[in-house]
Formats: C-alpha cells, structure tokens, sequence
C-alpha cells in the first residue's frame, strides 16, 4: 500500500508540474536546510470529509515568486506584488491538496477545502515533528511539505 | 470573431493562468472579463452578455456551486453554458453539478488542449485563432 507521504509526494510533482511547470528532486537529509537560519514562507490547507486534516507547505524564500513566473508566464525577475506571489503559492497548495485527496481517499466522498492560510515560521516546529514530512527541491530550494491527519494511515 | 468569456475565481493567478492558458491553445477570444466570487459574476451578468462562464467551486462570498444554482433559476441567464474548474474530483460532486445543469468539468491544473475541447464541445463550431 502506497504510504499518505509518497501520495502526498506524487501529487506534489504533478501540480507543480502541470501548472507552474516545475520538476521535483528529492532532497537527503544531509541537505535539508539549517532551520536556524532558514527563511520560508508557510501556509496551510485544510480539508474534511470522511478524513480531516491539513497539508503545510513551507518555500524557501523567493521560491512563491518563481511559482507565480512561471503559471503566468512572466519573464524571469520581472517585478510582482508580493500579494501575487503569496496568491500562487496558495493556489499550488489548493491544487496539491484537491489532487491528494482524490489519491489517497477516491473520488466517491466530497471534500470540503478550507481558505489557505499562513502559518507562524514558528509553527515550522510542528512540521518537522510530524514523520509525515518530506522536503523536494524546485530549481534548487528547498520545499517542506508535512502533512497532519485526525486518523493515522501508513 | 471570437467568443466573451466570465472567468470566475478568486485567484488572480489563476485567473491569469487561464488567461495565459487561452493563448496557448490558441483560442479566438473577443474578451475575458474576471469576476472574484459568484456574487460577483452574478452582478457582472446583469449588464454583460458571455458566451461561457468558467467557474471554479471553492470561492468566498459566493461559491460556485450556488453560482450555477443562481444562473439556472433566471431566465435570462439560464441558457449561458457554465463549465467547472476545479481543484476538487469528487464524482457526487460532479454529480450534483451535472444534475445542476453545468455544460463541462475540468481538474486544476487543466491543459491547453482541455481548455480548448471543453469550449468546442460547448459552444460547438470552433474556428482557431491560428
């Protein structure tokens, strides 16, 4: 049986693929950041249905601009608000969750999505803590992924 | 000439998104007029006629589902094709909205060439912008 992680992880690679354009490596835990120092945006997303739970996403700095480049199409360094930015990563985030549920749970049950919101770098904390985590790289920063679920799954 | 689109999501960059995917399939577009939420679409339909409405579900205010709802019980919205973009893929979902009256359903993030075969089954005739 595929582990929530690894669907979590596939779902990943497609949405950002699919709309931003972007390819996933996978990062070892030698390379994972020095949380001391690193700087990252964070949101989460919610959802409900038969499961409830939540996915974080945490990009290093400068990763939600690339993000809103490249699923509108804009040349590299060109000048966006910072609310876009923020906008694209939610909408990557959204779209990563609606596709995850549909991986892990089947298309029979409806899902209520929450609003994307962002999270505290404090709250970092939690992400590393649940094992249900994984970092990938895109375009060379690293990306946190965790995922934290009411009922626990491989 | 070309066809008058009402996209409808709350994300600008989604809006974009498609915007930027309607010109990679090379779709004949007169106008694509965005509208936040429902509500908004809605107010935008009082004094614009579209061809289609591309409606996401998950939006404050108003959602889409209650959107579609809205257009089917006016009689002068009734006939306006609604298609559904959306992140979720859930088929009582999809259920419910075809029950509804939608005229097609698309997972985000949608291709080009699936943009492009929604508005020519829709709104049948095509001719392409090439």
């Amino acid at each position: 049986m595929e582990s929530m992680v690894s669907i979590a992880r596939n779902s990943a690679e497609r949405i950002l693929g699919g709309a931003a354009f972007l390819f996933l490596e996978d990062v070892s835990p030698e390379e994972t950041p020095d949380m001391a120092v690193w700087t990252a945006l964070g949101m989460k997303l919610s959802y409900e249905g038969p499961v409830r739970g939540e996915l974080r996403l945490w990009l290093e700095e400068g990763l939600a601009h690339t993000l809103a480049v490249n699923m509108l199409g804009l040349e590299d360094g060109e000048t966006i608000p910072l609310a876009r930015e923020l906008d694209a990563a939610k909408e990557i985030l959204n779209m990563v969750v609606g596709n995850f549920i549909t991986e892990a749970f089947g298309s029979e049950d409806v899902y209520h999505l929450g609003i994307p919101e962002v999270l505290d770098r404090s709250e970092i904390e939690e992400s590393l803590a649940t094992p249900k985590h994984f970092w990938v790289d895109i375009e060379g920063k690293p990306a946190l992924f965790s995922l934290h679920q009411e009922k626990e799954f491989p | 000439m070309g066809y008058t689109v009402l996209l409808v999501d709350d994300s600008e960059t989604i809006r974009g998104a498609m915007e930027r995917t309607f010109r990679m399939a090379k779709l004949p577009m007169d106008e694509v007029i965005h509208a936040a939420n429902g509500a908004e679409a809605l107010e935008i339909l009082k004094t614009r006629w579209v061809d289609i409405v591309l409606a996401d579900i998950n939006m404050p205010v108003m959602n889409g589902v209650d959107l579609v709802r809205n257009m089917k019980s006016n009689s002068e919205w009734r006939e306006i094709p609604v298609a559904i973009v959306s992140t979720e893929g859930s088929h009582k979902r999809m259920d419910e909205l075809g029950h509804a009256g939608i005229a097609g359903y698309l997972r985000k993030p949608c291709r080009p060439e699936e943009i492009r075969d929604l508005l020519h089954q829709v709104l049948g005739d095509w001719k392409t912008g090439e």
